[in-house]
């Protein structure tokens, strides 16, 4: 039962993106694409377990979406054209095993076209390009089931209604576009990396998920720096994920982490691809994210981490993202390079705007410990705690308040 | 004055890994201090060689080739273009690069004209 449908997640990522994409490029019509396809998933959970995974599970997956794209066509009367061009396909491709172009590049941009939300554009990436069902999608969004299906719904009627075209983008919003596919893989790889709902402390099937993305995409466009910036990015996340927690699943900081833990060959070849990129000049969000990780992958100790280059890193993402949030991190890097009372300025200006943001009053607090102020630093700590819904970042900011002494004050 | 920096990437000679994590420090301390010392007006990757299109004529009709003009195992990987103060400043910046095996670089300035007409 497992057997089954581990093969068939295995299957519908490397074949559902590239079938939903060959799909709407033939009939010209992405809802129907993808419905079919995710028809044909359903069908295989529903028959492979009993019925065992087929011996060409790929082709299986290809005929049965084809035939659901049939089934749906016969439906509606108006969509006769249509159904020849899937016969053509048929003819031209042979009934089982076509080589379909891979299109896959095609379908993140249309994925993540801005006139979408962000949820929407996550969404519609996991079921039509990682051919994950609705339920898995909802699960993994801590949703239930029909508001997923409701959100896809309309994503997909959004895609419809503004025409959006069926091809990589040229010209002067190119880059921009890129940039909305990369961003929403990054917003999907820290949604599972550290979860901010109440049961799961890390999900790492998201996190999965969002690596695969990266390395189709570097894959794809193996020149572009903010591409493999992205995935040096989790690479150098991921090498460190075996100190990040400790035996009780609590959660262990960077700073307290053993780095002996850190996995070192993965951090040396992610080096040399990033350093490639870094030599072109071409210095964007993620390369710079990247290499700001790889300062501290680089570093010996928390000690020796060097806070300087961290903050020259920081004040280029400043420069390319005006966001409170990258402010908010630049201050911290700040206070380290230059002490406490430095980040409590830089911190001043963006209390308004960060006020609902747990880690803002987790960082003053870090700051007004540095300066022996712990009383203040106390009741940003129970501020930083009202604020986070994530159990294990809850039980880290609980064992702060107790070790502090001042607990129950 | 402007230079343009030009980083010349021997892909033949790009093998050998050897200190990625010296170089990683040395190579993003380079462009943070040029750029804090706002001598930086842009830099940037070009787009790889097979992205070229080069545009030759015969007589006065234009004629449009894939690829580049030169055929070399060499490639322009990125451009950084410096507003500094001499051309001393700006061959020491080009010498101050991290050296590495496979790259070289080259210094062109930028003629006054070009950019006072812009």
């Amino acid at each position: 039962m497992k057997d089954a449908s581990q093969a068939l997640a295995a299957y519908a990522r490397d074949d559902a993106g590239r079938l939903v994409a060959s799909l709407t490029r033939s009939l010209g019509d992405f809802d129907l694409a993808e419905e079919s396809v995710q028809d044909a998933i359903v069908e295989a959970l529903r028959t492979w377990p009993d019925g065992g995974v087929p011996d060409k599970p790929g082709a299986w997956l290809r005929v049965a979406a084809r035939r659901k794209a049939t089934d749906r066509l016969r439906r509606s009367a108006t969509q006769q054209r249509h159904l020849v061009e899937l016969a053509e396909l048929d003819v031209a491709g042979g009934a089982a095993g076509i080589d379909v172009a891979d299109d896959r590049l095609v379908l993140l941009f249309m994925c993540c076209h801005p006139t979408l939300s962000r949820e929407a554009q996550l969404a519609l990436i996991l079921r039509s390009v990682l051919g994950l069902t609705t339920a898995q999608v909802a699960k993994a969004f801590l949703i239930t089931e029909p508001t997923m299906a409701k959100r896809i719904v309309r994503a997909k009627r959004k895609v419809t209604e503004a025409r959006i075209p069926f091809e990589v983008p040229t010209g002067a919003d190119a880059q921009a576009r890129l940039q909305e596919v990369l961003t929403s893989v990054y917003v999907m790889f820290n949604e599972g990396y550290l979860s901010a709902g109440p049961e799961h402390a890390a999900r790492t099937d998201l996190v999965d998920d969002a690596v695969w993305l990266a390395s189709l995409l570097t894959r794809l466009l193996p020149d572009e720096p903010e591409v493999v910036g992205l995935q040096c990015l989790f690479a150098l996340h991921r090498a460190r994920d075996p100190a990040r927690f400790d035996r009780q699943g609590e959660i262990v900081l960077l700073k307290d982490q053993d780095r002996s833990l850190w996995d070192r060959a993965a951090i040396e070849a992610t080096l040399g691809a990033l350093n490639a990129a870094l030599r072109t000049g071409q210095h964007g969000f993620f390369l710079c994210q990247a290499a700001i990780a790889a300062c501290h992958a680089t570093a010996k100790s928390w000690d020796e981490t060097d806070w300087g280059l961290i903050v020259d890193l920081y004040d280029r993402l400043c420069e390319l993202a005006d966001s409170p949030v990258v402010h908010l991190n630049r201050a911290i890097a700040l206070s380290h390079r230059d002490g406490g009372e430095v980040g409590l300025a830089e911190l001043e200006p963006l209390a308004q705007e960060l006020d609902a943001y747990h880690l803002f009053h987790a960082a003053r607090a870090e700051m007004l410990k540095q300066l022996g102020r712990d009383r203040e630093a106390l009741a940003c700590e129970r501020r930083a705690l009202q604020l986070t819904a994530n159990p294990a970042e809850r039980r880290l900011l609980e064992r702060r308040l107790a070790s502090s002494g001042l607990y129950g004050e | 004055m402007k230079y343009a920096l030009l980083i010349v990437e021997d892909e033949a000679e790009l093998s050998s890994l050897s200190d990625a994590e010296r170089e990683f420090q040395e190579i993003v301390r380079w462009f943070a201090d040029l750029r804090g010392q706002r001598k930086v007006i842009a830099s940037g990757r070009l787009e790889s060689r097979k992205a070229a299109r080069t545009v030759s004529w015969k007589e006065r009709t234009p004629v449009v080739t894939d690829g580049p003009f030169l055929e070399a195992k060499e490639t322009i990987a990125g451009v950084v273009l410096l507003d500094v103060e001499s051309d001393a400043a700006a061959l020491g910046i080009a010498k101050s690069w991290p050296s590495r095996r496979g790259y070289k670089i080259e210094v062109r300035p930028i003629s006054q004209a070009t950019y006072e007409g812009c």
